[in-house]
């Protein structure tokens, strides 16, 4: 008994030994496949010197190559031949080896063949002798420099970075950014001739505000029936202040209002302007030696510090006894001011195209974009005008046929912003790259 | 004369009968111990048989390089790489299914082919060629490896 159990031990023992030598070569080829299946080898150049054969390849694989026959095929004679040179090269990976040759390989220098490698893990790599013509071409854009329509100025708007348009895509780009191309100065009037006739406190352009005896009375009137009226007396004080009036474009600022006041001293009428954190005192309107007659007060301000969106106006009475009184009216505020247009024209241009093939493209591909359309018009040199809103862009590819207006050598499109005018917001869009694809359709 | 025989007492002695049980018991081990053996060995062999064979097929790897047809002499050669492990030697190919019969190789069948080397099986194909035509090409190791490839003459 004991010795039959020491032999199915045994033979156990064997099995196990078996099974693990059986899963080891199962796992050696396992590694042997997947190192396959990531192997490859990129043929750079086959030229010939002296007569001799010189391959160059590059190992753009994960794994080293080892290249164990070189294949020529002789396909263009009949029978067709197919003879294998023994080789024995090693390429590591990323690494590109010259002169891949075996000396007895006869001379095919301009003649067609096919190249094969063979490697040691069991991949095959071909190469068809001469190197066929490439006939589709990426042409990418050339110059941003370009002002074919001679406008002026040449361009509106800003690249951040054109040299990104020159490749890709590849998550680098080159934003285009509108201009404000607003010109000369205009006068927008933000309180036209309030004489405190309608509600109190004036609701124009929007509510303006009050403290103490400031209101609106008719006792005095510079124009029509009513002004604005505070009624000296005893430690009596209040304000009279506009609503905001935004002056953040402003390069001037013009007040002009009539003022009077009756018994009023130094300090106890002062004319102030806020410059969106502090108010600063203006003018002393008590001062005045001509009493009980309406007085213009006249001021063009340009001190920047005013030229912001709470710019505000107050009219401060503080007074110390009955018949200090005082009065305001046809107020009027205009701001000079450039006027706000984005726009965006920007040339791109290709020169030396190979503008005679069978197919065509313009391709841009576009990332995060403005609220604004962006258009692309091309340049119709048959017509020397722009053929407008060929494309507009949007997230992705965008591509187009421009067969009709590639008709020479240097090609023309212009990105466009699509509202030119009273364009207040200011655009940027993303454009990774811009291209020609240019083919021709096989015989 | 019955009863003379049931009466008598003697038998044989305790000695003989150990010796005789022990004489059975040593057949029956060494006849049980033949029969373990032999079937341990059998199942064993089977066993090591099948596994070097599953082994030697796992360590086989060919593929086929080229292929090409002389429509002068009407062979058609397929070269087959040998990048396994282990020696092969091809020993059918199927043309569409169709086996090429042993009759029509000419050259490359059940020749031994070592690692990283080539060899050029040249037959004629049991289906017409036609130019333009694609073909199915199977070839079969000895071993019962197979590589397919998808031929345009």
């Amino acid at each position: 008994m004991l010795l039959i159990l020491l032999t199915g031990f045994t033979h156990y023992i064997v099995n196990v030994n078996v099974t693990e030598v059986y899963n080891e070569v199962l796992q050696d080829m396992g590694e042997l496949d997947l190192k396959r299946n990531k192997e490859n080898i990129e043929f750079i150049s086959v030229t010939f010197n002296d007569d001799a054969l010189n391959i160059t390849a590059k190992n753009s694989g994960s794994y080293d190559a080892h290249l164990i026959w070189l294949g020529i095929f002789d396909e263009t004679c009949s029978p067709t031949t197919r003879e294998y040179y023994k080789i024995d090269f090693y390429v590591n990976p990323a690494e590109t080896v010259a002169n891949i040759l075996n000396v007895t390989i006869p001379t095919f220098e301009g003649q067609e063949r096919v190249i094969q490698l063979v490697t040691e893990l069991g991949n095959t790599f071909t190469y068809s002798y001469p190197e066929e013509e490439n006939t589709s071409i990426y042409d990418f854009v050339d110059n941003n420099t370009s002002n074919i329509d001679e406008s002026d100025p040449s361009d509106k708007g800003t690249h951040i970075f054109f040299s990104a348009q020159k490749a890709g895509p590849d998550g680098i780009y080159d934003n285009l950014t509108e201009a404000n191309t607003g010109t000369g100065l205009t006068n927008t009037t933000l309180i036209n001739q309030e004489s405190f006739e309608d509600d109190w406190p004036p609701l124009l352009p929007s509510v303006w505000s009050e403290t103490g005896r400031w209101n609106k009375e008719s006792k005095e009137a510079y124009d029509e029936d009513n002004s604005a009226d505070f009624d000296g007396g005893t430690s009596q004080a209040g304000d009279l202040t506009t609503c905001d009036l935004d002056c953040s474009d402003a390069e001037a600022i013009y007040l002009d209002f009539w003022y009077r006041e009756n018994d009023a001293e130094a300090n106890e009428f002062l004319l102030k302007y806020f410059n969106g954190a502090d108010w600063n005192d203006i003018y002393d309107l008590g001062s005045s030696e001509s009493e009980d007659e309406w007085l213009h007060y006249q001021d063009k301000i340009t001190d920047s510090q005013y030229f912001k969106s709470t710019f505000k106006i107050r009219w401060t009475a503080d007074t110390n006894e009955n018949n200090d009184d005082c009065w305001v009216d046809f107020v009027t505020v205009k701001k000079e001011a450039s006027p706000i247009n984005y726009e965006l024209d920007l040339e791109v241009q290709w020169t030396s195209v190979d503008y005679d093939e069978d197919n065509e493209w313009l391709s841009i591909f576009c990332a995060e974009m403005g609220n604004e359309p962006l258009l692309v018009d091309v340049w119709n040199s048959s017509g020397n005008d722009w053929q407008e809103d060929v494309l507009t862009l949007s997230v992705g590819w965008n591509s187009i046929d421009v067969s009709s207006y590639l008709v020479s050598s240097t090609f023309t499109i212009r990105f466009r912003g699509g509202t030119e005018t009273a364009d207040t917001d200011q655009d940027t869009w993303e454009i990774d790259t811009t291209f020609l694809y240019l083919w021709s359709d096989e015989s | 004369m019955t009863n003379s025989f049931f009466r008598n007492k003697r038998g044989v002695s305790e000695i003989i009968s150990s010796l005789i049980i022990m004489l059975i018991v040593t057949a029956a081990g060494a006849g049980l111990y033949a029969y373990s053996l032999n079937a341990f060995s059998s199942s064993g062999s089977s066993f090591l048989l099948q596994t070097s064979g599953k082994e030697e097929r796992a360590q086989e790897r060919l593929l086929i390089t080229t292929v090409w047809w002389n429509d002068t002499t009407d062979y058609l050669n397929v070269t087959v790489l040998n990048y396994g492990k282990i020696e092969l030697a091809i020993d059918a190919v199927y043309i569409d299914g169709g086996q090429v019969s042993a009759s029509a190789f000419t050259d490359g069948k059940g020749e031994t082919v070592a690692t990283e080397s080539l060899v050029s099986v040249k037959f004629t194909s049991p289906v017409s060629i036609v130019d333009g035509q694609n073909y199915e090409i199977v070839a079969v190791s000895e071993r019962g490896s197979r590589y397919v490839v998808y031929w345009e003459a």
